[in-house]
């Protein structure tokens, strides 16, 4: 049976996907499972993992090269020899978008495919190259023939630094943040959360129950449920005018690691009690800090803390197709007044800054938003509610 | 360790003369190993010791007297034959390949063949095409067959001590020039040399010269002028074929990521082609050139001197292979 694989689509807005390089070669075996490929989108990069299992006959798409989402970019068959059946519609289906692609795709290919540029390289110096992340096509070789020799990689990872280029999880990084930042009209709000009771609560569970949360697990759960009060922060922008307002509260987390930003997503976070999202968060994280983040999950409103860093204060830029990111700073001891009475105390505060798209929502909805989440995180009360 | 300077020739005696005593149930035959002590006269005086009955001298029939050591082999005895030129060992493959290799196997280990044959390789003497050839490739294809092929005095007396004491059948090669080569070799009654041990002959950083037998030397040469152009080789000799040291080769060029490998047996389907491909496999991600092959030319061993020496690899030709590697 003929199958074909095509390029995913992740986001409402992805209009198109990068075949970053291939882990197979025509004629190979894959079972369904197997790493396939090495994908970007616009939001990450990572490796797909074939949704079939047989052998590959066809690959459609070239190493580096940007394809319509939907469009077919490899073709698999159940045994390596059998006839690769007409992939073009019948006429009793109707003629679709996607259909259209592919008999696109298939005249434009010559069954031959032109060899693709190989660098001429040493294994040696392929194997450098990777541990040091450094791009051979960066590199003159000057051994025999041209040939990329390990010195060349040991030299190049001496010489200065511009001489390497920038990974492709950065730039998949800088694209999305340019478009973010030149798109989408920001404005930012802040105010200062008392974390004293929550932090007591919170310690007093560790201790006492052996319930471990993270100070980002309750401001992901506040913040959700504040979501829910304030759904116009839960919504996206399709194209200039067309407003989707998100029925699930999918919060992402802004994790830094070794190669870049990545953003795992804990779904339903409002529906989750706090231990389920807490061992959720865990979960996701440690995948995110290996590299076995997906491109599939994307979230309606993401988080980004770092007061672990004693950081007190930032702004983030809004992660498109979001409407809004929070950025959370560290709980400090400040001396504080309390009450009327003009008393002081020593308290925990924690500056948290809302960055969001003014296209979306207006000001008093955002410092609404804020005011529902400063509320949420200091009643106790409602923490024990979500336990 | 005590030590005493000696020709490969005499060590080779040495071991043997030594086993002799130490074991009655060791023997020597072969095609004039008696009074002549051999066409290489290596083993004068060992008939003298030993007289007619353990340095037995057999007409010109490879055949039967493998097939006559095989059988003294199966009940009890340890038989050290002699077959004069490496290239005769044709006729006798088929006592070698389907008896000795065989029996310890078929019979389900209830019979062991405990067999020497020493025999000789290599080129140079102007011997002709028909006894100057190095088919070592031949045996050591063949399982249930150890091969070891000495470099040194010190090498050959060890492993020749190891092969007469083992319980399986052991094919020893000698390379007829270097009997007169000179070296320092332990003189303990004891001192033996376990198979599958690759010697270091010399450390380097920048290439491996895995070398056999006399290429051993040419690969030393080679060293030294390469040391001269500020390249480091290592000379690694497997000293045996089987069993082979893979480790200590793999691990030389996971340290040069380079190696050029050095055999006189005919360059095509040998044993060149084999150790390339062991390291190909187990140290790929490290190699930092392509491994290149030196071996005889794959032709019959011309009886000119000029042409023969054109046919061996020589310390010449190693040094313009690693040179061609542009190490710098």
């Amino acid at each position: 049976m003929t199958k074909t694989i095509i390029m995913p689509k992740y986001g409402l807005q992805q209009d198109n996907g990068t075949v970053v390089e291939w882990r197979v070669k025509e004629g190979d075996h894959i079972d369904k499972g197997d790493i396939l490929l090495d994908l970007e989108t616009d939001k990450a990069l990572f490796e797909y993992e074939s949704p079939e299992s047989g052998y590959v006959r066809k690959l459609v798409a070239q190493n580096g090269e940007e394809v319509p989402v939907l469009s077919v970019i490899a073709i698999i068959t159940d045994e390596a020899d059998e006839a690769i059946e007409d992939l073009t519609p019948t006429s009793t289906s109707t003629p679709t978008e996607e259909t259209r692609q592919i008999s696109d795709t298939e005249e434009r290919e010559p069954v031959l495919e032109a060899p693709t540029q190989r660098i001429k390289r040493s294994p040696a110096a392929r194997r450098r190259a990777r541990e040091l992340n450094i791009d051979l096509a960066a590199i003159a070789g000057t051994g025999p023939g041209g040939r990329i020799v390990l010195a060349d990689v040991e030299l190049a990872a001496s010489a200065a630094p511009s001489s390497t280029t920038l990974s492709r999880m950065r730039q998949a990084i800088g694209k999305t943040m340019a478009y973010s930042k030149s798109t989408i009209p920001h404005f930012y709000i802040a105010t200062e959360i008392d974390m004293t009771d929550a932090e007591t609560w919170r310690k007093n569970l560790a201790e006492t129950d052996a319930i471990k949360l993270s100070v980002t697990d309750l401001f992901v759960k506040a913040a959700a449920d504040a979501l829910t009060q304030y759904p116009a922060l839960n919504a996206s922008l399709d194209g200039d005018t067309a407003v989707i307002v998100h029925d699930t509260v999918d919060i992402g987390l802004a994790v830094g690691t070794d190669d870049g930003l990545v953003v795992p997503v804990i779904p339903n976070a409002d529906q989750a009690f706090l231990t389920d999202l807490a061992d959720e968060r865990a979960q996701r994280v440690e995948e995110a800090r290996q590299g076995k983040l997906r491109g599939d999950a994307s979230a309606t409103f993401t988080i980004s803390n770092l007061g672990m860093y004693g950081i007190t204060s930032f702004t983030a830029i809004v992660n498109p197709p979001e409407a809004a990111i929070l950025a959370v700073g560290a709980a400090i001891s400040r001396v504080v007044p309390i009450g009327d009475t003009m008393t002081i105390a020593v308290r925990q505060i924690a500056e948290v800054t809302l960055s969001a798209d003014h296209r979306l929502v207006d000001g008093v909805v955002a410092a609404q938003f804020l005011q529902a989440l400063k509320q949420n995180l200091e009643d106790v009360n409602k923490l024990e509610s979500w336990l | 360790m005590s030590m005493r300077k000696m020709t490969y020739g005499e060590a080779v005696k040495e071991a043997m003369a030594e086993e002799m005593r130490r074991d009655p149930t060791v023997f020597l035959m072969g095609e004039d190993v008696g009074k002549a002590g051999t066409v290489f006269k290596v083993l004068l005086g060992l008939h003298d010791e030993f007289g007619d009955d353990r340095v037995i001298d057999t007409p010109i029939a490879e055949a039967g007297l493998v097939g006559l050591g095989v059988g003294a082999a199966l009940t009890g005895s340890r038989p050290i034959v002699d077959i004069m030129f490496g290239d005769f060992i044709a006729l006798a493959m088929d006592q070698i390949v389907n008896q000795a290799a065989k029996l310890r196997y078929m019979s389900g280990g209830q019979a062991i063949v405990p067999i020497t044959i020493r025999s000789t390789m290599g080129a140079g003497r102007s011997s002709a095409a028909q006894h100057s050839q190095s088919l070592h490739a031949w045996l050591a294809h063949i399982p249930g067959l150890k091969v070891a092929i000495p470099s040194t005095p010190a090498d050959a007396k060890g492993l020749f001590k190891t092969a007469v004491r083992d319980d399986n059948p052991v094919v020893i090669y000698e390379d007829k020039m270097m009997y007169a080569l000179k070296g320092m070799v332990p003189t303990e009654e004891d001192y033996t040399i376990p198979f599958g041990q690759a010697d270091i002959k010399r450390e380097g950083d920048d290439i491996t010269l895995i070398a056999t037998s006399s290429m051993v030397h040419v690969a030393l040469e080679a060293a030294d002028i390469l040391a001269e152009q500020g390249i480091s080789a290592e000379v690694v000799d497997p000293r045996t074929l089987v069993p082979l040291d893979r480790e200590t080769l793999i691990e030389s060029v996971v340290k040069t990521t380079r190696a050029v490998i050095i055999d006189e047996g005919y360059k095509s389907f040998g044993i060149t082609g084999e150790i390339a491909s062991i390291v190909y496999n187990s140290a790929f991600d490290y190699i930092d050139a392509p491994i290149v092959r030196l071996g005889a030319m794959d032709v019959p061993v011309p009886f000119s001197k000029p042409l023969e020496d054109a046919t061996i690899p020589t310390p010449e030709d190693v040094v313009k292979a690693v040179q061609d590697m542009k190490i710098r």
